[in-house]
This record gives C-alpha cells, sequence and structure tokens, in this order.
C-alpha cells in the first residue's frame, strides 16, 4: 500500500472532512497549520521590507555625515536606525521561519496538524497585533530613544507582545517535531530541516524570555521610576536611550547566529535531494547543526552581564563561543560536496539560495572570530551592525530558497525560476556588499549607531554608500521574493502541479500539492531518514 | 489523491495524548529561562553594588523573612494539593478532584494576598530606589504566573470535571499542574536570592 493510496475495501465517506470556512472567517478562524504558516511568512515578509526601509533611509543619512539630509535631528535617525534592527529580527526573519516551519515541518513528520493549532493561529494574530503597536508607538515618537513617554511604554510592551506570541508559535513547532512524529520516525531519522527546527526553537525558547526579563525591568523603571541604576553608569534600566543597548544582545554575535540556524537545516534538505544521492552521516551532521546552535545561545550575552567597562565581545564565553563556530558550516559544505560527488548535479534556484546563505555565513563567522582580536578595537564600532546585516540577510536568503523548494506545499504552485534567481542573487549580494561596506567601515571606527557631525575618517562616507546600495538591493530582492509569493497565492488552484516536483526525500512529498487540510490520508511507517527515497530506490538502503 | 511513492507499510492513525503536556513542557521551559534571566540580572547588580562596599537594600526598607517563608509554605503545600487533583482526576475520584483543585485555587489566592502585604510592608518606593524595580520586576512577574497557573486550573479543571477529559485522559490537566509546579520551583528561587540574600 502507498501512504496516499485509499484503501479499495474503504467506504468513502468513512473519512470525515473537515468543516472550512471560507472568505475572512476562513482566515481569521482557521486553525490549519498551513494558513498559519503562509500568514506568518506573508506578515514577516512585509515587515522585513519596512525595517528594510528604514535602515536604508538610515544608510542615506550616512552617506553624508555632515548634516541631516532626510531627518530633522539626530534623535530620528536614532529611532528609525532601532526600529530597522529590532523589526528585522522580531517583526522579520524570526516570524519567517516561524512561518516555513509551521507550514513544513508537521508535513515532514507526517502529522496531520501542528501541535497546540489554535495557539499558533493565536500566536500570529499576537504577533501581528504587538507589531502593529510597535510600528505605531515609533509614529507617536516612543520606541527606543523616544522622547513621548506613553509611547515608550507602548513599545516596550508591544515588544513584550510580540516576543511572547513568536515564542507561543515556536513553542507549537518544537512541540510538532518532538511529539507528533510518525510511527517508526526516531529522532535521529527526523528530516534535517525539521531538526533545524526543533533546535533553532529551542535555542530562541531557551534565550529569548531573558530578554523579556529586560523589558519586563525596563518597564517598571521607566512606568513608575525611573531612577538611575549606579551599577551600570547611573543610566535608569528603563531610559529610552538605555534600552536599545538593552536589547543589542539580540543582534549581536553568538545570538545573532541563532536567527540562522534553519538555514542549514535547508541546505542540508535542499542538496542531497537536487544532487540525487541519499544523506550520508546523518547523525553526524545532526551533531554540526546541534552544535552550531549550542554555540547561538546568547543570553548570557547582554550587556548587564559584563564585567564593568569591558565588552562582552572580550569575554572568554565569547571567545569559546566564536572559535568553533565556523565549523559546523562547514561540515554543512563538505556534505554538499559529498552529495554532488555521489550524485549527479541538477542546479536549482534552491541549490542557489542554499549554497550562497551558507557561504556568507562561513564568512560572517570567520569575520566574527577576527572581532574578538581586542587591539582591533572593533567593539562599538559598524564592525558590529555590518556583521549582523551579513548574517541576517544570510538568513533571508536562505528563506527564499525554502520558499522556492517548499511552494508547492506551501501555496500549491512553483515559483517562478527567473524571478527566483534574480531575488536570491539580489539578496545576497545585498548582505555580501552591505556587510563588507559596514564592517570595513568599522575598521575604519565609525560608532554602530553614527550620528551626523561626528568625524570619521576618510573613505567612510564612500563605504557608507556602498554600504546603503547593499541595503537597497537586499530590499529589491526581498521584493522579487514577495512578487513571486503573491504571484503563486493568486494562482493557487489555477494550474495542476506535481505532488513531488523535485523526488524529495522525506514525507512532505508524499501528499498532494497544495496539501488537503489534514495532510495525509494514512500515517505512514517510516523506516529511515529519507523514505520517499526508500521507496524509490529500495537496493540503495544501506 | 494521487499516489506518489510506495512506503514500507501503512499504520493506522496513532494516538498521541502527550502533545498538551509536551507542548506545556516546552512553555514552561521559557517561563524558567524568563525567570533565570530575571534573577541573574538582579544578582548582577546586587552583586555589583555589593562590591562597591554598599548595602545592597536602603535604609529603612526590609524583606521580612517570616513573611516570604509562609508564602513558600502556602505555594509547596498547593503544589500538593495541585498533584492531588490530577490524582484524584486519573483515578475518577470526583469529590477529591473538587477538593483538591479547589484548595489548590485557595492557596494561590492567599500567595497572592501573602505577598500584596509583604510589598506592603517592605518600604520598597520605585520612584526613591532603584532596587525596587528589580524587586517589583521579579515578584510582579512571579504574580502574573501564579494568575496564570491558577487560569490554567480552573479552565482545565472545567474542562476534566466536565467530561471532556475522561478518567485516564489527563493530558490537559497534567499540563496545568506542571505549569503550577513550575511556578512553585521559580518561587523558591525568588525566595532564596530576593528574600534569603537580601
Amino acid at each position: 500500500m502507498t501512504i496516499t493510496d485509499t484503501p479499495t475495501d474503504a467506504p468513502e465517506a468513512a473519512r470525515p472532512v473537515p468543516a472550512t470556512a471560507g472568505g475572512l472567517a476562513g482566515v481569521l478562524g482557521n486553525g490549519d497549520h498551513k494558513t498559519t504558516g503562509r500568514l506568518f511568512i506573508g506578515g514577516g515578509l512585509a515587515l522585513l521590507l519596512a525595517s528594510l526601509a528604514a535602515l536604508a533611509s538610515v544608510g542615506f543619512e550616512r552617506v553624508s555625515v555632515a548634516d541631516l539630509e532626510l531627518f530633522g535631528n539626530a534623535n530620528d535617525v536614532l529611532r528609525l536606525s532601532s526600529f530597522g534592527w529590532v523589526g528585522l529580527v522580531l517583526l522579520g526573519v524570526l516570524p519567517l521561519w516561524i512561518g516555513i516551519g509551521l507550514v513544513v515541518v508537521p508535513l515532514q513528520v507526517g502529522a496531520t496538524s501542528v501541535a497546540l493549532p489554535r495557539a499558533a493561529a493565536g500566536a500570529f494574530w499576537g504577533w501581528l497585533f504587538g507589531a502593529g503597536l510597535f510600528c505605531g508607538a515609533y509614529a507617536v515618537d516612543g520606541g527606543f530613544f523616544g522622547t513621548a513617554v506613553e509611547g515608550v511604554e507602548l513599545s516596550i510592551l508591544a515588544l513584550g507582545m510580540v516576543l511572547a506570541s513568536l515564542l507561543v508559535a515556536t513553542v507549537s513547532v518544537v512541540t510538532t517535531a518532538i511529539a507528533l512524529r510518525s510511527p517508526g520516525m526516531s529522532m535521529s531519522r527526523l528530516p534535517l530541516f525539521s531538526w533545524s527546527m526543533l533546535v533553532a526553537g529551542s535555542v530562541w525558547i531557551l534565550s529569548l524570555p531573558a530578554l523579556g526579563a529586560g523589558l519586563a525591568f525596563a518597564y517598571v523603571d521607566h512606568r513608575y521610576g525611573p531612577l538611575g541604576v549606579p551599577q551600570l553608569g547611573g543610566v535608569p534600566l528603563g531610559s529610552p536611550d538605555a534600552l536599545f543597548f538593552e536589547v543589542s544582545w539580540l543582534f549581536s554575535a553568538p545570538q545573532l547566529f541563532s536567527f540562522a540556524i534553519p538555514a542549514l537545516g535547508v541546505a542540508l534538505e535542499v542538496l542531497p535531494v537536487f544532487f540525487g544521492s541519499r544523506t550520508r552521516f546523518r547523525n553526524v551532521l545532526m551533531g554540526g547543526v546541534g552544535v552550531f546552535s549550542a554555540l547561538t545561545f546568547g543570553a548570557w550575552a547582554q550587556p548587564f552581564f559584563a564585567p564593568p567597562n569591558e565588552p562582552v565581545s572580550e569575554e572568554v564565553l565569547s571567545i569559546a563561543f566564536a572559535l568553533p563556530l565556523v565549523l559546523p558550516l562547514l561540515l554543512v559544505l563538505a556534505a554538499a560536496a559529498d552529495a554532488a560527488a555521489r550524485g549527479k548535479v541538477r542546479l536549482g534556484v534552491p541549490v542557489l539560495g542554499s549554497l550562497l546563505s551558507i557561504l556568507v555565513l562561513v564568512g560572517a563567522a570567520a569575520v566574527n572570530v577576527v572581532g574578538l582580536v581586542p587591539d582591533l578595537e572593533l567593539h562599538g564600532t559598524s564592525y558590529e551592525t555590518g556583521l549582523a546585516l551579513a548574517v541576517l540577510l544570510a538568513s533571508l536568503v536562505a528563506a527564499a530558497a525554502a520558499l522556492q523548494y517548499w511552494a508547492p506545499k506551501i501555496w500549491g504552485g512553483l515559483l517562478s525560476e527567473g524571478v527566483g534567481v534574480l531575488g536570491i542573487l539580489a539578496i545576497a549580494g545585498g548582505a555580501a556588499v552591505a556587510g563588507g561596506a559596514d564592517i570595513a567601515a568599522g575598521f575604519s571606527d565609525q560608532p554602530v549607531l553614527h550620528l551626523s557631525g561626528e568625524t570619521v575618517r576618510d573613505g567612510v562616507e564612500a563605504l557608507n554608500a556602498a554600504g546603503l546600495a547593499g541595503v537597497a538591493m537586499a530590499a529589491a530582492g526581498l521584493l522579487l521574493v514577495m512578487f513571486n509569493a503573491l504571484r503563486a497565492t493568486a494562482s493557487a488552484g489555477s494550474e495542476e502541479v506535481a505532488d513531488d516536483p523535485w523526488s524529495g526525500h522525506t514525507l512532505e512529498w508524499a501528499t498532494s500539492s497544495p496539501p488537503p487540510p489534514d495532510n495525509f490520508a494514512e500515517v505512514a511507517l517510516v523506516t529511515s531518514g529519507a523514505p520517499l527515497l526508500d521507496a524509490r530506490s529500495p537496493e540503495d538502503e544501506s | 489523491m494521487a499516489a506518489t511513492a510506495p512506503l514500507s507499510a501503512a499504520v493506522p492513525p496513532v494516538d498521541r495524548p502527550r502533545v498538551a503536556f509536551v507542548g506545556a513542557a516546552v512553555g514552561c521551559a521559557a517561563v524558567a529561562m524568563f525567570f533565570v534571566a530575571a534573577i541573574g540580572v538582579y544578582l548582577r547588580i546586587r552583586g555589583l553594588a555589593i562590591a562597591d562596599g554598599g548595602m545592597w537594600l536602603p535604609e529603612g526598607v526590609k524583606l521580612p523573612l517570616p513573611q516570604s517563608s509562609m508564602i513558600g509554605l502556602t505555594l509547596m503545600m498547593s503544589a500538593a494539593t495541585a498533584q492531588w487533583a490530577h490524582t484524584a482526576v486519573l483515578s475518577g475520584d470526583r469529590a477529591h478532584s473538587y477538593l483538591a483543585l479547589g484548595l489548590t485555587l485557595l492557596f494561590g489566592f492567599a500567595a497572592i494576598n501573602q505577598t500584596a502585604y509583604l510589598m506592603s510592608i517592605s518600604g520598597l518606593v520605585v520612584r526613591e530606589h532603584y532596587q525596587a524595580g528589580l524587586v517589583f520586576g521579579i515578584v510582579g512577574a512571579h504574580l502574573a504566573l501564579l494568575l496564570a497557573a491558577m487560569l490554567a486550573m480552573v479552565l482545565v479543571g472545567i474542562r476534566t470535571l466536565g467530561g471532556q477529559f475522561r478518567r485516564g485522559q489527563t493530558d490537559g490537566l497534567a499540563s496545568a499542574v506542571l505549569l503550577w509546579h513550575t511556578q512553585v520551583i521559580v518561587y523558591a528561587v525568588i525566595w532564596y536570592a530576593v528574600y534569603i540574600t537580601r
């Protein structure tokens, strides 16, 4: 019997068909993981674009450091910059991966639904509402570096809501990978993307609450104080100027790299499929992804915990976490080379995206080690923002590759190859140019949040112009990805799509494109990490 | 639905009764990390203050041990009654289930009342003492967690006793009890880090 066969002796009406509502009610009241995932993906992409636009505006301002071209005062530059950075992580990259995980992980583990589906759906609306409040707080002069007291408090509460919602959705994805696996699918047989989402989710669940704790202190202090903490240089915990400093560990190494963990899973999932060969040494690769994840746990790297007057980057833990970070990435590249050597190389947009993202991440991990050299004095310079841009945009490249690969399951149609290639090349190019320019400007002592009127070395303005071009390239690439996704959404159901267009190895390709409401007609018994490959070539099961 | 590839075998749908419990365990890990981070920040700033040669709590401020210990004892008793509720539902003992759930909620209300009293006599004022923001942040977050655990107990208790979860099928209640135990353990850490060390 095949996984999708209907037993000939079973009556047609034996399986209850889930009732589905249409229109707005179908969207608002839907607990289907694919709908929730699509909503997260759409919202994440849209707010990523807004965040990149904010960073591009700041970049435009930095091209000429002598005066303010766009903004009325320097504080507005700081506010927009902080919005861009927080938005890039909590409103963009993280929800994007959660959305992909919500769609793909249940399908990969052979589940009929995601775990806690109503919690996941509620998490999306909570996240959207929180994100709206966060944007609204900035609009009324609140947010980090804001001057309106109520606006600052609103932004802290909104960020707390965003964080809580993302954590609930992450719990849903992680629980699916733990508790809803098909019979026979032991942890070592878990598809590698699902494994990467499981370990990434675990890192997020264990580290992001630390941000919530900082926000809670900041809110209490700002609402009912504020009083300076002598041990923190007399700065109040809830001071609008201190808030950005307090959350900065989120987009600094090592925590920064945690937002790229699923990129490893995408590469390990996509490359063997396109190279037509079985993944060897699965346990070693799973261990590599696990080690990478453990090394990205960054809740300890908060400025609160650093010794007085000593940057976190100079602590022993920072060095211990940074040095081995590149090794799992090299392991992924080695696995790709092994798969290519043993199989028949087939090119495609997902291959291009996964390889480019891993290559940019290897470069970023290497640069991260360079930043540990105390004599270079890179702490507090735009080297840090350059590194963050490179890693987050590399993660976005991998997410774009994932969308291209799993589009038949997400939207029920294939995405345009040409548009996909252009989008991925633009984002990857943007990552290299914007990240590289900011890192180079950091070597020229440009501060993290550069204010006009400060003295900078020669050539920094040219580097800032290159950085602006890089961010604009990435934004253009993101627009292409969004266009591709919108086109797929609009044309969903209008053309027949193969259930398994890539000859995939894992269970999601055993159901139709798009999958039905309950995903699978029957529960499969899994006997290896590549059940569909086994079914196609049983003689190669070793 | 079209066939795509034959798999090894097809098996009947599997019963997965522990999904809510696993989800609750993962969620409780996040909750625990929130408090680990909050208490970490508190102890860090407190440590720096003492290293500077000063006292941590300002003059006139007290965090009395009898009251905070009594809260701990109350919560420990509530952990026992919460577990009792779970055991009673497992064995289908409706009378004991009502009694145990009611006592658990009563202990929860008592802990809230005691905490409010303790904070009112502490002399901590946020506008005057920067330490107050840290103490109130941690204690307030624990109260919020306690309220969430009480709400979960009420909701899941009603559904269980209303017959939605049958005897031997107590995944929802087990999840609420796990959250309850988590907040008790969190309080134990707060008791040591905030009230004992002072």
